[in-house]
């Protein structure tokens, strides 16, 4: 068949709308050679094999390293399926990102080399193609994940007309409002500050997880955060926040590319009051961020005296501060020293010394001292009840004015 | 940002309240009751720094929004946060919530009343009634589509805390006020 034929062929399959898989078929007619197309992680799209061939690979097949950090458009190399290696030839498809990739498998014995020269433009037609519908799918993915945004924020704000709607609309998108709920909401950090990994891809992978872990979900994607409503398994119900913390676990290995902080809101009996348990877990994200030092969630009803203070004016938080602190800032401020930073390590350790000591990469004595000599400047016991309860809340007040450097950085 | 937002330039607002008769004027509000109004901002040394337009800064995150028993205040798609008095008990407790003061209780209703951003003005594709009368274009709106302008800034000295409810109003500084006296720039 002449390329222009070829040509007239593929734009024949893009019009019948046959997709990936007939593009890769008419290929494979064509050099009647086994076809694989790949998405740019290996996940197998479609794949062809003449009769003669008995090729079968998985969902998701390994990539060569010659693949993945290539420089050319034609890359060559072997492969192995299932134990059997196989010549390939492969054409990256997309420029200049990747969006996968196009293999032409030959026989190991076979000689490739004069045959690339006959297929090479018929397989760089279907490649082209190939991205077109790749593009075309990512925008269909697109616009339905616009509309399943709009229907969570709707939600979300307490923005819709009647509980009739809701309830037609969750239908749609596969959620049963009529038990309780609880939202979560999960901001994701770049690990890496070099490569800059596919928001899009962690929040389908994101979608993915909680509609397969927790039936009923559904997921929306606001300005910097990913929302997650989700129904409250019965069973689950006494023991929610272990059921939500056990779940959040299994997220890591799924965005491993990322960080991520969630704030988990109380739950909600009915969908009218779904707006406030948003509105708690942003709370609860707000502040996690700032007095929390790891990644695990934080709930709105474990925030405890925190919530008395994030609404109270600046002025007055600072006044506080000052009254319970001043002393140590004085000292700190004047000798270079770090009394401050000691005694919150020392309360989050839950006045832990070994613990305290530790993070602080100081010896116990050395935290001994310090301790001694915060209590010389305070003119106090760190045993009294009510010393205690006013540096903690001096403490947390200071992590709120950004006074203390948050782990996590907003 | 996809929403309607309020864009504040202190360096030009020479504090002659405009905007706040404006909206009185558009909404009939009498008494001593305000929708918008303006806040002078000292320094330490009692020196005028600057006066501020404040209103409602539909939140990214309304604080107000969460504490109503009520359920009576909704964002809509286009960000704009709206109360709906007839479902107000008057209890005031988003009134305590709102770390800006935008929501006032009305003793000539008994029910609580705040900026609607001019929704029936937008409806008609109107400016709002403040900013249309703001002699200095000191108090400017950005719709929906607009994307803010280069170095717009979160928040300005005297504004409030943003770092819950998370404001829309953006703020520029074209003129003499010193751009040490901003907060973060908006990315």
């Amino acid at each position: 068949m002449s390329l222009a034929d070829f040509l007239r062929k593929i734009a024949a399959a893009q019009a019948n709308s046959t997709g990936i898989p007939g593009l890769s078929r008419i290929l494979m007619n064509e050099i009647n050679m086994p076809v694989i197309i790949t998405d740019a992680k290996g996940r197998v799209l479609s794949w062809h094999c003449p009769p003669s061939v008995a090729l079968f690979p998985e969902e998701r097949i390994m990539l060569p390293s010659t693949i993945l950090n290539h420089r050319e458009n034609l890359i060559e190399g072997i492969i192995s399926f299932k134990g059997k290696k196989f010549k390939y030839f492969c054409w990256p498809i997309g420029e200049p990102k990747i969006l996968g990739y196009l293999l032409v498998i030959g026989k190991l014995e076979e000689s490739l080399e004069t045959k690339s020269l006959m297929f090479g433009q018929y397989a760089e037609a279907v490649s082209l193609a190939v991205m077109v519908e790749i593009m075309h799918q990512r925008e269909i993915v697109n616009i339905e994940k616009n509309y399943r945004d709009e229907f969570v924020r709707d939600l979300i704000f307490n923005n819709f007309d009647g509980i009739d709607e809701v309830i037609r609309l969750g239908k749609i998108w596969g959620c049963n409002f009529s038990g309780a709920h609880f939202v979560m909401v999960i901001q994701l950090f770049n690990k890496s500050n070099n490569l800059e990994p596919e928001q899009l891809e962690a929040s389908s992978s994101i979608e993915k997880f909680f509609i397969e872990k927790v039936p009923g979900s559904i997921v929306g994607e606001m300005a910097h955060f990913q929302v997650v409503i989700s129904p409250l398994p019965q069973s689950q119900s006494a023991d929610w926040h272990f059921f939500t913390r056990d779940l959040l676990a299994g997220l890591s290995p799924i965005i491993s590319e990322w960080d991520y902080i969630a704030g988990v809101g109380k739950i909600s009996g009915s969908i009218n009051e779904l707006y406030r348990s948003y509105q708690q877990a942003k709370v609860a994200l707000e502040l996690g961020k700032l007095i929390q030092h790891d990644c695990s969630p934080v709930f709105f009803d474990e925030l405890g005296a925190v919530r008395l203070f994030y609404n109270q004016s600046e002025q007055d938080l600072d006044e506080y501060y000052k009254e319970v602190m001043e002393p140590l800032e004085k000292f700190d401020r004047e000798n270079n020293g770090s009394l401050l930073m000691t005694l919150w390590h020392y309360f989050r350790a839950g006045r832990n010394m070994k613990k305290a000591s530790e993070k602080l990469f100081i010896h116990t004595n050395t935290l001994r001292y310090r301790l001694k000599k915060i209590e010389e400047l305070l003119g106090t016991s760190l045993e009294d009840e009510e010393t205690r309860f006013n540096i903690y809340a001096a403490l947390t007040v200071a992590a709120i004015l950004g006074k203390i450097e948050p782990k996590i950085q907003s | 940002m996809y929403q309607w937002r309020f864009l504040v330039d202190p360096s030009l607002c020479i504090g002659c309240r405009n905007c706040e008769i404006a909206c009185r004027n558009e909404f009939n509000i009498k008494g001593g009751e305000r929708r918008r109004w303006i806040k002078p901002v000292d320094n330490e040394d009692n020196y005028r720094k600057h006066f501020l337009t404040m209103s409602c800064n539909h939140c990214e995150n309304p604080e107000c929004f969460r504490v109503c028993p009520e359920g009576t205040l909704r964002k809509r798609r286009d960000g704009v946060v709206i109360h709906d008095p007839r479902r107000c008990a008057g209890c005031g407790t988003c009134v305590r919530a709102c770390p800006f003061g935008a929501i006032r209780y009305s003793l000539r209703t008994g029910k609580v009343d705040k900026c609607n951003f001019c929704a029936d003005r937008l409806e008609t594709n109107l400016n709002t009634a403040c900013v249309e009368a703001c002699p200095t274009g000191a108090l400017r709106q950005l719709s929906v589509y607009e994307n803010n302008p280069p170095s717009i800034l979160r928040t300005v000295p005297g504004f409030g805390k943003i770092m819950l409810t998370r404001p829309s109003t953006r703020f520029l500084i074209s003129g003499n006020l010193s751009r040490q006296d901003g907060g973060d720039v908006d990315t």
